[in-house]
Parts: C-alpha cells; sequence; structure tokens
C-alpha cells in the first residue's frame, strides 16, 4: 500500500517527504489534511515550532512505530511487564536532555500521543527514585529554597524516606 | 319730611310725573318758605296771593321757580329754611318725565342690558376658559418639563455609564500596554540570558575537557546525560507538558520532586497530578494518618483512589475519603480494616462513586444495604473473594434505587451465594454488561438459568475453574444472551458440538471464546464457530478431538478476516495440514500457540515463518529444528518467541533465527539442551532489543553467555537461569552490574552460586528468586 506522500517543512526552512500514513500520527497534521482538504501531492505543510534535527528524529519515530500491533487478549499467562517502554524506544531516546525536552515540545505541538507519552516516561523515569539533590545535579536546577523552607518541607515529606 | 318722602315713593310713576312737571314739589317749597320767612298775619291771603302770583307768570318763569321768589328781596335768608330739594329733588329727579324712558330708550337699554349680560356672561365664560386654557398650558408645561428632566436624568444616568465605561476601558487599555510593554522585556531579557548562558556553559565545557585532557583521564562517556550541562528544562516546558511528566510518578517520588526547587513544588501541587492517587505501591509505609493527609489535600479534585493492599489504613482514612465528594474510583481490595462501618462512612460522602472494588475484605451484607441507600450510580463493583456476605446482599442492591446502572459485576471465588443470590442478582442488575464468576467451584444449572434468562445486555462472561458442574441446560440457556461478544470458560465435560452451535447460531457477535479442556468438543464445533464473523480470538486449548479438519471448518469459515489470536495447545490432532491452511486463510493471525503438537512435521512448522502478522509464536514441545528456525526467521515482524523443550535446536539454528529477527523482545530456550554459548553470543549480537529470556535447564551455558548479554543487552528486564549448572557467581555479577533495567531474576538450583552473590545482586534487583540445593 504505498501511500502518497506530503511534504513538511520545519521552521528553518528545510522540507521532508513523508508517507501520508506515518505524517497522520499527528493529530494536529490528521486535521490539517482533513479540515483543510490539502491536496496531499502539492502543499507543504508548515511546522513553525519544530525544527529540522527534532523533525527528522520525530519523522524517524513516527516511521518505526506506523504498524504498532495491538496488545493480546488472551491474557491468561501474560506477565505485567511494567517497563513499557519498549527498547528500540529506550534507544532512541538517547539524547541529550536539550533534545528530549525539544521533543516533548514537538510531540506536544504536533499532538502524536505515542511519542508523547514516551518522552515524559522517559524524563519521569530519569527522575524516579532519586533524591532530591540528585534530581538536581541531573537537571542542572538551582535550589531556590531558604534553609528554613527548606527544613520545613523536608520534615513534612520525611515519611517517603523511610522506605 | 320722611313720610312724604314715603308718599311719594309710593305714588305711581305716572302721578309722580304729574307731580313733576306741575312742578308742585318747588311751588310747594317756595311759599313754604316764605311763609316761614314772612311769617304774615294771613297766611291764606298770603298763599292766595302768590298763589295768583304765581299763576300769572309766563310758562318759561314758571319753570325756573326759586325757592326765594316770594320772598321779598329785604328778608330774603342767606340758608335755605326750609331745603326740600334735596330730600325731594331725588324723589322727583327720578320721575321725571324726560328721565321716563321713550321705547326707544328702553330697546337701547335692553339691548344695552342684553349685551351687557352677554359681555358678563361671556367674559365669565372667557374668564373661565381661559382659566381652564391657562391651567392646561401649565400642566402641559409642568409634564413637559417634568420630561424632559425625566430625559436629562436618564441621559445623565447612561451617561455616566458609558463615560465610567470607557474610563475602565482605558484603564485596562493603559494596563495591557504595560503588561506587553513588561512581556516584550521580559523576553528581550530571556533570549539575552539564554544566549549569554549558551556561551557560557560552551566555554565551561571546553575548558572541563582541557583540564581532563591534562589531568590524563580517558574521555569517557556515561550515557549521554552529562551532569550539570543541561538548563532547567523541565520548568521551561510549559505547565502541561511539565505536569505530564509528573503524572507517572508515584507519591514518593512526588514528595521527593517537591523538594527540588520552587517551581517543581508548585507543579507537584498541581490538580492533574492528584485527581488520581495510587497509594498502592507505598502500601507498607502508608499509615493512617499519612493517607487521610494525602486524602485532605487532594480533596476538591480526588476522582481516583487505590487503597489496594494498605493495611495501615483506618476509620481516619475513611472519614477523608467520605470527604471528598467528586470520588469516582475506588480500590479497597485486600485492605484488612475495610468492614461494614467504613463502607457506611464512604458511601455517605461520596455519592457520585461510578467504581469500587472490594474484593478480598470482610464486608458483610450491611455494607450492601449502605451502598443501595447512597450509590446509585456505581457502575463496576468487585466483591471477589469476599466471603462473609450472603445472598439477602443482592436484595438489598434490588431494591429501591439500589445501583440499578451496574454494568460490571465480579463475584468470583464468592462460593458461598446460591442460586437465590443469583436471582437477585439477575433482578438487581438488568442493565448488566460484564460477569465475572470465576473460581466459583459449586455454579450449577440453577444459578444460571435466571441470569441468562433476565440480563439479556450480558456482553462478556467469564466463568473460569466455574463451569465444572453446567450441564447443556445451562449452555443452552446462554443461547438468549444474544450480545455475548466475549465468552470465557473452561473445564467442562458436558458441553457438545450441538450447544455450540446453538450458541454461535444466536450470539453472532461474539468476538473471544475461550473454551479450553472442554474435551467434548469435536472438529463440528469448528464448522459453528467459524461462522462467528466478528471472532478476533479463540482458545480450545486442551480440546483434544479436535483436528484438521475442524481447523480447516475454522479457516472456511466467516472468521478467517478476523482472527487474530489462537491457542491449539495440546490439540494433538493437528498436522500440517492446518498450518497451511491458517496461513492462506488467516491473514490476520498475530498470536499463535502450537505447543505440544508434536505430529506437525519441520515442513508445517517452517509455514509459520511466512505469516506475515505474526507477533507470537509458542512452539513449546514441538518438532522445531534448525532448518525450521531458520524458516521461522523469515517474518520479521515477530517480538515473542517461545522454544521451551524444543530439544532439536542446536547453536546453528538459533544463530540463523536471531540473524533474522533483530526485533525479538522475549524469548524462551528453556530445556533447550543442545544451546551452548555461541547461541547466546549471536543471539545477544542481533537481538539488542531483548527484554525477556528464559534459559532454563541450558545445561551447556557458561558464564561467557551472561557476559555477552549483559555487554549488549542492555534493557533485559527478566532473566531465568534456574537449573543452569556451570554458571557461577562471576556471571550473575556480571549481570547485575551491567543490566540497568534488571528487574527479575530467577536462579533456582543454581549450585555454583554462592548467597554472598545473590545477597549482593538483591541490592540491584528488586526481585530474586532462588532456592539453593543442600548439598
Amino acid at each position: 500500500m504505498a501511500g502518497h506522500k506530503i511534504k513538511l517543512q520545519s521552521s528553518d526552512g528545510d522540507t521532508f517527504d513523508v508517507e501520508v500514513e506515518i505524517a497522520k500520527q499527528s493529530a494536529t497534521i490528521k486535521t490539517m489534511l482533513e479540515d483543510l482538504g490539502m491536496d496531499e501531492e502539492e502543499d507543504v505543510i508548515p511546522l513553525p515550532n519544530v525544527n529540522s534535527a527534532i523533525l527528522k528524529k520525530v519523522i524517524q519515530w513516527a516511521t518505526h512505530h506506523k504498524d504498532d500491533p495491538p496488545p493480546p487478549e488472551d491474557d491468561e499467562n501474560r506477565e505485567k511487564n511494567t517497563n513499557d517502554i519498549s527498547s528500540w524506544d529506550q534507544d532512541f531516546l538517547k539524547v541529550d536532555q536539550g533534545t528530549l525536552f525539544e521533543l516533548i515540545l514537538a510531540a506536544n505541538y504536533l499532538d502524536i500521543k505515542g511519542l508523547l507519552d514516551v518522552t515524559c516516561k522517559t524524563v519521569a523515569n530519569m527522575i524516579k527514585g532519586k533524591a532530591p539533590e540528585e534530581i538536581r545535579r541531573t537537571f542542572n536546577i538551582k535550589n531556590d529554597f531558604t534553609p528554613q523552607e527548606e527544613e520545613q518541607i523536608k520534615k513534612e515529606n520525611e515519611w517517603c524516606e523511610e522506605k | 319730611m320722611a313720610s312724604l318722602i314715603k308718599l311719594f315713593l309710593t305714588l305711581e310713576p305716572s302721578l309722580r310725573f304729574y307731580l313733576r312737571s306741575q312742578r308742585i314739589a318747588e311751588v310747594h317749597e317756595a311759599i313754604i318758605s316764605s311763609l316761614i320767612v314772612c311769617q304774615p298775619k294771613d297766611p291764606i291771603a298770603w298763599l292766595i296771593s302768590c298763589l295768583t302770583e304765581y299763576h300769572s307768570l309766563p310758562l318759561s318763569d314758571k319753570v325756573n321757580l326759586n325757592w326765594d321768589y316770594f320772598i321779598p328781596e329785604a328778608y330774603r335768608p342767606v340758608n335755605r329754611p326750609f331745603n326740600l330739594e334735596s330730600s325731594l329733588s331725588y324723589v322727583f329727579a327720578v320721575c321725571d318725565d324726560s328721565l321716563e324712558p321713550t321705547e326707544e330708550q328702553i330697546g337701547i337699554a335692553i339691548s344695552h342690558y342684553k349685551s351687557h349680560i352677554q359681555k358678563n356672561l361671556f367674559s365669565a365664560w372667557l374668564r373661565c376658559y381661559l382659566i381652564r386654557l391657562s391651567e392646561r398650558r401649565w400642566s402641559e408645561k409642568k409634564k413637559h418639563a417634568a420630561d424632559e428632566y425625566y430625559r436629562a436624568r436618564y441621559l445623565n444616568i447612561y451617561f455616566r455609564q458609558w463615560l465610567q465605561w470607557v474610563k475602565d476601558r482605558i484603564e485596562r487599555q493603559k494596563a495591557a500596554v504595560c503588561h506587553l510593554k513588561h512581556c516584550s522585556e521580559t523576553y528581550q531579557l530571556r533570549i539575552i540570558l539564554g544566549e549569554w548562558n549558551v556561551v557560557a556553559q560552551q566555554a565551561r565545557r571546553t575548558r572541563d575537557y582541557f583540564d581532563r585532557i591534562e589531568r590524563g583521564e580517558d574521555n569517557q562517556q556515561n550515557g549521554s546525560l552529562g551532569q550539570g550541562e543541561a538548563r532547567d528544562e523541565l520548568s521551561m516546558l510549559n505547565r502541561e507538558a511539565a505536569v505530564r511528566i509528573l503524572a507517572y510518578l508515584d507519591i514518593a517520588d512526588l514528595a521527593r520532586c517537591s523538594q527540588v526547587c520552587r517551581n517543581w513544588k508548585m507543579l507537584t501541587q498541581s490538580s492533574m497530578l492528584w485527581a488520581k492517587l495510587d497509594l498502592h505501591r507505598t502500601n507498607k509505609v502508608l499509615s493512617d494518618r499519612l493517607a487521610m493527609r494525602f486524602i485532605q489535600r487532594a480533596r476538591p479534585f480526588l476522582q481516583h483512589l487505590n487503597l489496594r493492599q494498605c493495611s495501615r489504613i483506618g476509620r481516619l482514612t475513611f472519614l477523608g475519603i467520605s470527604s471528598c465528594k467528586n470520588l469516582q474510583d475506588l480500590n479497597l481490595s485486600e485492605c484488612p480494616s475495610v468492614d461494614d462501618e467504613s463502607i457506611k462512612i464512604i458511601t455517605g460522602g461520596c455519592h457520585i462513586l461510578l467504581y469500587l472494588n472490594l474484593s478480598h475484605t470482610s464486608v458483610t451484607n450491611h455494607s450492601f444495604r449502605h451502598l443501595a441507600r447512597h450509590c446509585h450510580f456505581l457502575q463496576f463493583l468487585s466483591v471477589a473473594y469476599s466471603r462473609q456476605f450472603s445472598d439477602r446482599a443482592f436484595g438489598y442492591l434490588a431494591n429501591g434505587r439500589g445501583c440499578r446502572k451496574l454494568t460490571h459485576l465480579d463475584i468470583s471465588g464468592c462460593t458461598q451465594l446460591t442460586p437465590v443470590g443469583f436471582d437477585a442478582i439477575a433482578d438487581a442488575f438488568r442493565d448488566l454488561e460484564i460477569l465475572v464468576m470465576d473460581d466459583i467451584n459449586n455454579l450449577s444449572d440453577k444459578h444460571m438459568h435466571n441470569l441468562c434468562k433476565r440480563m439479556t445486555h450480558l456482553k462478556q462472561i467469564s466463568m473460569w475453574s466455574s463451569a465444572r458442574r453446567l450441564s447443556g441446560y445451562a449452555f443452552r440457556q446462554m443461547t438468549s444472551l444474544t450480545k455475548l461478544t466475549t465468552v470465557k470458560f473452561d473445564s467442562n465435560k458436558l458441553i457438545t458440538d450441538e450447544h455450540l452451535r446453538l450458541m454461535c447460531r444466536s450470539c453472532s457477535e461474539i468476538c473471544h471464546l475461550s473454551i479450553p479442556d472442554c474435551i467434548s468438543v469435536t472438529d463440528m464445533c469448528m464448522k459453528h464457530i467459524g461462522t462467528l464473523k466478528h471472532l478476533r480470538v479463540l482458545n480450545v486449548a486442551d480440546c483434544l478431538l479436535i483436528s484438521d479438519t475442524g481447523i480447516k471448518f475454522l479457516t472456511e469459515g466467516a472468521c478467517q478476516n478476523r482472527l487474530r489470536e489462537l491457542n491449539l495447545t495440546n490439540c494433538m490432532r493437528i498436522s500440517d495440514s492446518s498450518i497451511t491452511n491458517l496461513l492462506r486463510r488467516c491473514k490476520r493471525l498475530a498470536y499463535l500457540k502450537l505447543c505440544y503438537l508434536d505430529k506437525i512435521t519441520e515442513n508445517g512448522l517452517e509455514l509459520i515463518g511466512q505469516m506475515e502478522q505474526l507477533i507470537l509464536i509458542d512452539l513449546t514441545g514441538t518438532q522445531t529444528s534448525d532448518t525450521t528456525l531458520k524458516n521461522l526467521g523469515y517474518s520479521g515482524h515477530l517480538r515473542s518467541v517461545i522454544l521451551s523443550s524444543c530439544r532439536k535446536i542446536t547453536d546453528l539454528g538459533l544463530t540463523k533465527f536471531t540473524t533474522a529477527c533483530p526485533n525479538l523482545e522475549h524469548l524462551n530456550l528453556s530445556f533447550c539442551a543442545q544451546l551452548s554459548d555461541n547461541a547466546i553470543r549471536s543471539m545477544a549480537f542481533c537481538c539488542k532489543y531483548l527484554t525477556t529470556l528464559n534459559i532454563c535447564s541450558c545445561s551447556l551455558l557458561t558464564d561467557m553467555s551472561l557476559q555477552y548479554l549483559s555487554g549488549v543487552c542492555k534493557y533485559l528486564y527478566e532473566i531465568d537461569i534456574s537449573y543452569c549448572q556451570l554458571i557461577t557467581d562471576k556471571g550473575l555479577k556480571c549481570l547485575g552490574e551491567n543490566s540497568a533495567y534488571l528487574k527479575r531474576v530467577i536462579v533456582i538450583e543454581c549450585p555454583n552460586i554462592s548467597r554472598t552473590a545473590i545477597s549482593l545482586l538483591l541490592r540491584r534487583v528488586p526481585y530474586v528468586q532462588y532456592q539453593y540445593m543442600d548439598v
């Protein structure tokens, strides 16, 4: 089923040819195509909020996930795998934080639920299980509490340290 | 004299006229006055002389007779002694004949009088009219003035309002201009600072790099997340995306996040995060007071609350729950402190509860009464394995408004219910769609009788381990449930092809049919099952009588287009032709289980590789060999392969297979005793996305395998290396150190692994199952 291709233009002006089925994973693009009745062959869809590097990655992700199978229903002995980011995605998201957050913003803008979920989960995994100081170090955050405030918050939340 | 005047006044006008014209009064006056003045001795002779003198006078002199005519000059007084004139002249004057009006005069007088009257009347009328006119005019003026006044005030009010509005708008515009200015300045500042930040960090990085080089360290890359090289990106994201990220964390992590910085603290207090509270994962540390504090904090927006297995919660928590008026979703399964009192408290407060899970609790009939009284919107109720209530409970739910909107009911394990209870259920929940009745081993036809008759909307019915005693009667009753889409039961010896025929004919919407271990069904039932157009999932495991003919019927039926999952475990009679049929007809088959089907030869198994959409294949105990594996690799979509007990497999086959299937995520190679380290090496090399691996009883594998695995398969989540005699502590250590995502390890009966290694592993991996052989 060779699909039509449409052109997506990033904020830097680069255009990328993408199959329509792959591009339609983005609800924003899908709405644009359906509501505006764009002729799929000719027109270029401008995406002013996404730069070329990020758009390239998004297209890569969408291409890999275009045929995602739904999960099995006969679930007698289905193991509960809570590590539900697939390995390919984990590999794909081994990028620096800047790119990761830009991917989040792009997925949010283009309304691609799968990519948004997986990137948010990745960032959440980076936060899980870490003490506040470690989180600060990971994300390079400045601690702007006064010592009294910090003391008070720590006391409020000391129950989670019992683990 | 008065009487005289009176006399004259009473005389008729003609008489008066006579007296007047003859001038009797003057004569009288003259005579009397002369008499008075002269006082003659003989008055009568005097009178006669005077009168004859008067009589001889000419007429003109008679008219002008003075009073003193008869008095000789010498005696003339100055004053008239007797003034009749004044008294009588008036009288006579009135009756002067010249004053007597003539007709003409009367006419004139009358006309004067008329005109006078007219004038008076007219003037009176005119006055009156003028008065009225002026009054009217005045009232009009007044009205006019009032109108004007009213208009003026009216306009004034509106004018004032408009003025106020204009002033407000001007104020707002000024404020907006200020704000915009402020925004644009902030934005500019942000850009400037951002750029400066980038330059500064690049300089720092370069400096660090040079420092490192000078110190002689090698440039190691610990992951791509170098420390201190990122900005506070989370705060730069828009709030919605940042909250989405935090939504994946549980409460303990959220608590830690709130300590990071002010912005994060604010984000953790976002109401979206507190709409769903999952306290199940912190069930051990969660005390009553703490749970209540969380619930109180999230009170207005709490919609979903999961308190599964929270053993320490008590009355305080339940009071907190009842104050959450928006709670829709409550899971209290396995909480030992849930009893009737707590249900009473909770249902008293949470009236819009939609989902309630009370499985494994000790609720009794009273709880149901409280439920029926308060929770009219309940849609999902689970009381699985809660044995303390009886049939009457559902009787309560059937009363009054009850919980009639229930669509999903789970009564698994409630063996205390009798047919009466089931009748009550059928009465109470006419709209039920999903009914789960697993593990009720005394389920009989009587139970099913009313259920099937009344619950015509039932869509999903599940009776694992409960269907043993059901007979044909029950299955015939089930045909009246025409809207069924999912049917699951097992181990029933009495169901025959005829029952299935009836069921498939009346319940044509079935898309999920699981009837494992129903040994009386034969190939004919497959023919009937094949007529189900919507069938997606079919499980006929352990139905020993099914053979190739049955599969042929199945694949020729209407369901061939949609069939996705097929489980033919232990259907011993199936051979190669079934696989051919499946391949040819069921294009969408994605999950296929062919365990222990040793009649299928290599030829048949090779065909499996050509199934394009296959994701999972289970070939436990089949005749799989190396050539099979080679051909299996043709379908690059395979994610999950189970080759347990395929004793013919060697390294060669596995290598060829894994080379072709790089997307493999789950692999089970247990009991494939011929495999050695080379196989694992090539597998690890190709399948770097592997998450689950089972190499139980692959006795030739050594520590090298684990080293290969841990070096490449970074995403390994679960591994089972039980009974691998040659694996030692070294291998385990490798595994523990290098696999960042490893969460489950099963190490049963590995004699060369010591306790210290296990305890070291336990520090990194949450779940390790082990068992020591007592030497």
